[in-house]
């Protein structure tokens, strides 16, 4: 078993929460977000949607729009180039279904596009999107995911050009999007052979990232006539690959850059505005900018899959887990973005967590006339722990064991493997893995002793309101082995300051500070020199973007060889100009050194550009990832349940975080105070509802409630340290992992406060309320 | 028509549309630090201050603004010259995306304004108003507890 | 509902209350007096051709006078939590009340006014204003007071034609023995309310000599619980007679439907939230000798 190493203490930069490099610009308000931008002669485009949930559009009459004065564009299906394609940001050939187009003769949900309008304001091109004269042929809808597959079932995509661009299951004559299933040993057998069995159905509900900054693109021809789009994106790289194809232009023509942008959390790992903001420019030969409204950012972006999940379980009275079957229903909404990967997920990233010789999965992902499910933190593995989380408690307490004890007897350790990991990838096969970090029991210490685990559980006190404390231990991943693959480059400069030049990409995350920091410390020099740059396909190297928690382990991983390749050069010089071998020479706080002798870098520098053998001291660096190391951690709630009124409130919670090694620690804790508390109002009350026609009714934050400062429970962020082999410095992923706690850890609190099993979310008053009676009856 | 009135203590005078916000004016007019978020009061990333109260700038008509005093983030501080809320967000880890920033920033600087030694319940009900779903919120209520204790010793 | 502009050519700012409802009278309906403005965030009347805004129109104050506190129309909703003269008023139930209302900047633009006369189902102002036995008072070409019993019998901009506005909230003067107390139950705390109730009791030597009980948010205008009141009165406010009261209370009163919960949950925990604030509301008020 690998001893738990922590970080090398002579570290300069790297486990220092060093300031963000774009704090300064950001408090000032000078960072430059999309629509920040100038330009003269911009118009601005807005998206006549459906009102329908399913129809045919029979025609369409844009006439009497394209009068209106200062109407400079308005397209439909019929102006754009037919090309299927997925909207997914991922690797290609894409794992999801190429089942949309640009604009289509079709509509899916209500909220799907039917046209566009570039026009002079954005009030003068709402009032054009009134002008156009839609006939529609009303179809039946779905709305209903356990009948999506039925023999009679409306059939949502069956045009002929939708197809899965890989060899995996797919059937859209039966609303089939996606599949995908895993077995090991032998469930039934594994079940017979338990003291206690456990089949349960699990629910988890849509939900919106609510990045406070929506989705927006700008796209504008440069003075070459290149199509330059700079967008609110996870996904740069593939932003251009996809435009280019759909717009059938070469990609030589495309540049996209990502600016600031105001938060992602997957909904931006999507590329859905660009494709037609571009076509609108191409066509007026005008920038044009396309800013979703709130109402937009619900219906018509991105959502959570929801779906619904069928657990069945055996564990012995001696706490061996002896068989998990794991079946997953997954809601994909009208289109298949991310439909195979985030079922995959479900079960991926939970199910090696245990100690189980018996493991099966089987998931199908539907599609239904509702919002479209993509990419959202977590990506399945929060609907996973949903089931898992909640039944391991349940399984602890029915053989008297404590939950804590339990997931210390029966959790994945370093050294080990889950067959799991080989049989379940991203669409195709997945990757053997040892583990090579592990602090779970760490975590699980730590974390119940700061929360008064012993002292507080099983006391949830007299009067309506019970206090109950709850727990779940949780795993995700670090990349996409062998699958994904992030790249830079570093330029020394003669003032001894370095531009780096990653196409990772930073949401707010602090990636651009993070991958600075591997940079600086390789090269031993302060994080102020270090001139980061990212994400502009001109400009930067490949990267496939924000996702799968990443950008410090793989982009990291190319920054350190980057670095490495330059520091070596760096002593080539400085072995040159000092008159001393390489091998005895080392770089030292700005320094090659040797005994005494020492050159400043600055120095190397000059001498690189002007003395002798001058060359540019640069190179570059790529990585793919050959495992996807998972991050651990240990979630502990403490609820009060008002038994009165069925109010649940999170009075105090912890989140124990082995991410190996914390580059920035401040950085690591923010991405998990917002993981949890995005997790925790996903738990108690966001949710879409609906009428009876498929539109949503609460598509705006007075009725989607996110907490506000006023609502915060006391969240404490613990980071356990271990080492990653395998990342820089030792470093696994922080950013998703922590959002898969709060509903389990909340619905096993509620359980050891007032003894219901809340199995379906969000745990809203009404429905708390309404458990409980049932209880009682 | 016009609009005279001061914005970050320079007086200004902008011709506007007599329908429009406040969000649009100042933005056209250059001040970018102002956020559009949700155009319904809901989410904060527009607050500015007017006559130092923090407002929802997108709901605000501008012509209300005659002669009045608006303060964006950027009459905070420049990066040389940084308030010390601006500090403090920035050494606490407050500053995850920077979108909701200003406006956190804004509410905040009215709450120690008027409330030199704000309880933590008083600086959670001052950015009420203030949506962030990158932080949590556990950073930027450190960070204002932070300021509030540099800005009281700046004044000893 | 997002807002771009208001299609409108005039914008006023009137600086007297006769300025305000000269300019009204002259539009012939085409222009419409604001408060806030925060209300076209839910909709805007048609044919809006300009506004009339009252914040410069010397309606923000709060005045404590003889005959009981009177709050100009275009006070903001944060004075009532700042103002000296409403702090220790009815078991300060009026800053109690500001703070269930929306946020700190909506706080700063939304007025005591705007949020009296425009009701949304879920408005924490109207059931306190009609537990307190408010009057209103109306200016125009015939200034009159209205009793919020009347007030509220409909949407009480149906009571003002189109050239008048609401200028003043008139409250009874404080009084010992009176105290009141506010609770909205939602989701979250900035939420709309699922359910609001105003409670406002008045006792004497240990016995409540009076009681005004309003539930909000369960239909579109507050009602009283006339049934609770009456048995209340005359009682020890005893835990028993309070539960008693939140019990019985409800029982003939229609809920509405709410797309947010059933109505049977209101009906459930109506009960336990009536109880909770006269509770709350009792012990002021007996507190208070």
């Amino acid at each position: 078993m690998t001893p738990v190493a922590k970080s090398k203490p002579s570290l300069q930069v790297v486990g220092k929460s060093r300031k963000k490099v774009d704090g300064p610009a950001l408090v000032t308000g000078r960072g430059q977000f999309t629509a920040d931008l100038e330009l003269r002669d911009l118009l601005h485009a807005k998206i006549l949607s459906s009102p329908h949930a399913h129809a045919r559009i029979r025609d369409i009459d844009s006439s009497q729009a394209m009068k209106l004065p200062g109407v400079h564009a308005v397209l439909t299906w019929k102006d754009l180039p037919r090309k299927a394609h997925t909207t997914a940001g991922q690797g290609a050939p894409e794992p999801s279904p190429y089942d949309s187009f640009l604009l289509d003769n079709k509509v899916r949900y209500v909220g799907d596009r039917v046209a566009v309008v570039a026009a002079e304001s954005p009030d003068l091109a709402l009032k054009a999107l009134s002008l156009i004269e839609v006939d529609y042929e009303v179809l039946p809808p779905l709305f209903d995911p356990g009948e999506a597959m039925k023999p009679g079932a409306p059939v949502i995509h069956d045009e002929k050009e939708a197809h899965a661009v890989i060899p995996v299951p797919y059937d859209p004559n039966r609303n089939l999007a996606a599949r995908a299933s895993l077995l090991v040993g032998n469930v039934e057998k594994g079940l017979r052979e338990a003291d206690f069995i456990f089949d349960n159905i699990y629910e988890t509900q849509y939900a919106a990232h609510t990045s406070i900054e929506p989705h927006v693109a700008l796209s504008f021809l440069d003075e070459h006539d290149r199509l330059v789009i700079r967008t609110s994106t996870q996904v740069p790289f593939h932003v251009r690959r996809i435009v280019a194809r759909i717009l059938d232009i070469p990609v030589s023509r495309v540049r996209v850059i990502k600016p600031r942008i105001g938060g992602g959390f997957g909904g931006k790992q999507e590329v859905f505005l660009e494709g037609l903001c571009a076509a609108l420019t191409l066509k007026t030969r005008r920038p044009v900018q396309i800013f979703f409204t709130r109402e937009e950012e619900f219906v018509s972006s991105r959502t959570r899959h929801p779906q619904i999940i069928r657990l069945r379980s055996g564990v012995r009275k001696n706490g061996d887990i002896t068989s998990l079957d794991l079946r997953v229903l997954m809601n994909t909404g009208a289109y298949g973005s991310h439909a195979l990967t985030v079922l995959c997920n479900t079960g991926s990233k939970t199910l090696p967590l245990y100690h189980c010789p018996n493991v099966s999965f089987n998931g199908d992902t539907v599609y239904t006339n509702l919002p479209v499910g993509g990419a959202y933190r977590g990506y399945g593995a929060t609907q996973g722990y949903v089931a898992t989380g909640i039944q391991m408690d349940e399984m602890a307490c029915a053989i008297g064991m404590d939950p804590v004890e339990f997931y210390r007897r029966n959790h994945i350790r370093a050294g080990e493997t889950s067959p799991v990991f080989q049989a379940l990838g991203e669409g195709k096969e997945g990757v053997e893995m040892i583990i090579g970090s592990c602090g779970l029991d760490e975590c699980l210490d730590r974390g119940a002793r700061a929360i008064g685990w012993k002292k507080k559980r099983g006391r949830p006190g007299k009067g309506p309101v019970k206090r109950g404390l709850g727990m779940v231990c949780l795993m995700q991943g670090s990349s996409i082995p062998e699958i994904d693959m992030g790249a830079a480059s570093i330029k020394l400069n003669e003032d001894g300051s370095f531009n780096l030049l990653v196409g990772a990409t930073d949401l707010g995350t602090g990636s651009d500070t993070v991958l600075g920091q591997i940079a600086a410390e390789v090269l031993a020099v302060p994080l102020d020199k270090i001139i980061v740059y990212s994400s502009d396909t001109d400009m930067t190297p490949f990267d496939v973007g924000a996702y799968a928690s990443s950008t410090t382990y793989l982009s990291g991983m190319a920054v350190k060889k980057a670095a490495e390749k330059v520091k070596d050069q760096i002593l080539e010089a400085a072995a040159s100009l000092l008159g001393v071998s390489k091998e005895k020479l080392r770089l030292e706080k700005g320094h090659a050194v040797s005994g005494r002798r020492k050159a400043s870098i600055s120095r190397i520098a000059h001498y690189t550009l002007y003395e002798a053998d001058q060359f540019q001291v640069m190179a570059n660096a790529s990585h793919i990832s050959h495992k996807s190391p998972p991050p651990f951690s240990a979630h502990f709630a403490e609820v009060l349940v008002d038994t009165l009124t069925g109010k649940v409130q999170v009075s105090q919670y912890i989140a124990a975080v082995d991410c190996g090694t914390a580059v920035n620690p401040a950085l690591a804790e923010g991405q998990t105070e917002g993981a949890v508390l995005n997790g925790i109002s996903y738990a108690l009350t966001e949710e879409y509802i609906f009428d009876s026609r498929g539109r949503m009714l609460n598509p705006n934050f007075n009725h989607y409630k996110i907490f506000c400062t006023r609502d915060l429970p006391d969240i404490k962020t613990i980071l356990v340290p271990t080492h990653e082999p395998t990342g820089p410095y030792g470093a696994k992923s922080v950013s998703e992992i922590s959002i898969n706690g709060p509903i389990p850890a909340i619905s096993n609190a509620i359980c050891d406060a007032v003894g219901i099993r809340l199995r379906r979310t969000p745990f809203t008053p009404d429905r708390v309320l309404q458990a409980l009676e049932n209880k009682a009856l | 028509m016009e609009l005279k009135l001061f914005v970050n203590d320079r007086q200004k005078v902008f011709t506007i549309d007599p329908g429009e916000h406040l969000l649009d004016v100042l933005r056209r007019e250059g001040y970018n630090s102002v956020k559009e978020g949700c155009r319904e009061g809901t989410c904060g990333a527009c607050v500015v201050l007017l006559d130092g109260r923090p407002v929802n700038s997108c709901l605000v008509p501008a012509a209300r603004c005659q002669g009045r005093n608006v303060t964006t983030a950027e009459g905070l501080g420049d990066p040389d010259h940084l308030h010390p809320l601006q500090e403090a967000f920035i050494e606490s880890g407050a500053v995850q995306c920077g979108y909701c920033t200003p406006g956190m920033l804004l509410s905040s600087k009215a709450l120690l304004d008027d409330n030199p030694d704000p309880t933590d319940g008083e600086i959670r009900q001052a950015l009420d108003g203030n949506l962030c779903r990158c932080t949590g919120y556990v950073k930027i209520l450190e960070a204002v507890k932070k300021a509030a204790e540099k800005m009281r010793e700046n004044r000893k | 509902m997002v807002i771009h502009r208001l299609s409108i050519d005039r914008y006023f700012l009137p600086e007297s209350e006769r300025e305000a409802t000269r300019l009204l009278e002259q539009a012939s309906g085409r222009y419409f007096p604001i408060g806030g403005g925060t209300g076209f965030a839910f909709s805007k009347p048609k044919n809006l051709r300009g506004i009339v805004d009252l914040s410069r129109a010397g309606l923000d104050y709060v005045k404590k006078r003889k005959n009981g506190i009177h709050i100009g129309a275009a006070t903001p909703i944060r004075t009532l939590m700042d103002s000296p003269a409403l702090a220790g008023y009815c078991g300060g139930v009026l800053p109690e009340a500001a703070l269930t209302i929306a946020t700190t900047p909506l706080r700063n633009m939304i007025t005591v006014g705007g949020n009296a006369i425009q009701v949304y189902y879920w408005s924490s102002l109207p059931p306190l204003l009609l537990a307190l036995k408010a009057r209103f008072v109306i200016a125009g070409k015939k200034k009159r007071t209205m009793p919020a019993e009347s007030f509220y019998s409909k949407q009480p901009r149906r009571h003002l034609d189109r050239a008048e506005i609401l200028r003043e909230i008139l409250l009874p003067p404080g009084q010992k023995g009176v105290a009141g107390a506010f609770l909205k139950f939602s989701k979250t705390d900035t939420d709309f309310a699922l359910v609001n109730v105003a409670a406002v009791i008045r006792a004497e030597g240990g016995i409540c000599r009076d009681a005004s009980i309003v539930l909000g948010a369960v239909s579109p205008l507050p009602i009283r619980l006339q049934k609770a009141e009456k048995i209340l009165k005359g009682s020890s406010l005893s835990k028993e007679i309070i539960e008693k009261a939140a019990a019985e209370g409800i029982e003939s009163v229609k809920i509405m439907r709410d797309f947010r919960v059933s109505p049977g949950y209101k009906k459930k925990i109506i009960p336990t939230l009536v109880e909770r604030s006269l509770s709350l509301a009792s012990d002021r008020c007996l507190g208070d000798v």
